[in-house]
């Protein structure tokens, strides 16, 4: 569904995952704004809006207020963490990458999806080009894009208990 | 609030969302997100910005769009196959997360890296939402945007092309 007569259809989107998000504040869902809009825009296809898509520029847009956001929190810091961070990064960098495409490789070899769906759906990288390479070569970029968000929403859910493990092995530790 | 916060803060936004628009229309890759980080770093230290409300909005704002924009790719036949490989995808996050447990733990005892920060820098989430959270959780937020720009970069310009090509070679 595209042009003006979507309208009411992305306005309705809109607010299904504005509620989501006011919701998920309310029940103090682990990083509300993202995970509770989610989850309200997901009602969408059972409202009937199923084939709802939002502009390119909504993606843009979201992507811009969020690092002008954060970008003005960094502080002076941020461009010395660049040159300080920058081997031991790559390491774990490389390392998140190599296990994301092995996961990848065993859901492929055991038959549970096709080689496209299960890589490109894997490899913890960013979404939209992970969803755009998957149409390109043909794979179903639903479940791809279905895939990343089940990881985004257990990663978010699961970092406050990961959160305080890392502190209390700290205080063994001093 | 003394006076003139608001006005710097507004500054690095603006220059956060140039930094944005330019690296966007120059085809980097997550240029949108990288150009709008750096831009507004870069305005927000020359003027000197402090924290102000407004820039919690803006980036709750940002969130719930991308939000949205991510829960509308989902249709009914890619939402039920999804019901059908959930558990070996779940699986799959597990590991992911014990590998962020064994990585946060060696950021911490080789880098000296606090918890917070070497958490959150090996998760394996999106970047929008960690830099977000490691400014909520007061982490070190360059050390983790730094670490997960580098995951986008590599994974953009060296992983997806590699797998572009090994797939399409497949019969």
């Amino acid at each position: 569904m595209t042009g003006a007569g979507a309208a009411p259809g992305l306005v309705m989107l809109l607010g299904l995952a504005c509620a989501g998000a006011a919701l998920g504040r309310l029940l103090r869902l682990p990083m509300w704004p993202i995970t509770g809009s989610i989850l309200g825009a997901a009602t969408a296809p059972l409202l009937g809006l199923g084939g709802v898509a939002p502009p390119g520029w909504w993606s843009t847009a979201g992507q811009l207020l969020v690092g002008a956001g954060v970008g003005s929190m960094v502080g002076r810091n941020f461009f010395a963490s660049v040159r300080r961070v920058s081997l031991p990064g790559t390491v774990v960098v490389l390392a998140i990458i190599t296990v994301g495409a092995g996961i990848g490789v065993t859901l492929a070899v055991t038959g549970v999806l096709t080689p496209t769906t299960a890589l490109l759906g894997s490899v913890p990288g960013g979404v939209g080009e992970m969803v755009a390479a998957t149409a390109g070569l043909g794979g179903d970029s639903g479940l791809v894009a279905g895939m990343h968000l089940i990881r985004l929403v257990v990663v978010l859910s699961a970092l406050p208990w990961l959160l305080r493990w890392a502190r209390l092995r700290q205080g063994e530790g001093e | 609030m003394p006076a003139g916060v608001f006005p710097r803060a507004a500054v690095g936004l603006l220059a956060g969302a140039a930094g944005g628009l330019l690296l966007t229309w120059l085809r980097v890759p997550a240029g949108t997100l990288v150009g709008a980080v750096l831009g507004s770093a870069a305005a927000g230290n020359a003027v000197n910005a402090q924290p102000h409300p407004l820039q919690r909005r803006v980036r709750t704002a940002g969130l719930v769009l991308i939000g949205c924009v991510s829960a509308a790719r989902l249709d009914g036949e890619s939402l039920k196959t999804l019901g059908l490989v959930a558990l070996p995808v779940l699986t799959g996050v597990v590991l992911l997360l014990a590998l962020n447990a064994a990585l946060a733990r060696w950021l911490m005892k080789r880098h000296q890296l606090d918890p917070v920060t070497a958490v959150l820098a090996c998760a394996p989430g999106g970047l929008s939402e960690l830099s977000v959270l490691a400014v909520d959780e007061g982490a070190d937020v360059g050390t983790v945007t730094v670490i997960h720009l580098l995951r986008v970069l590599l994974v953009v310009l060296v992983a997806l092309p590699g797998l572009v090509l090994l797939l399409s070679r497949l019969p």
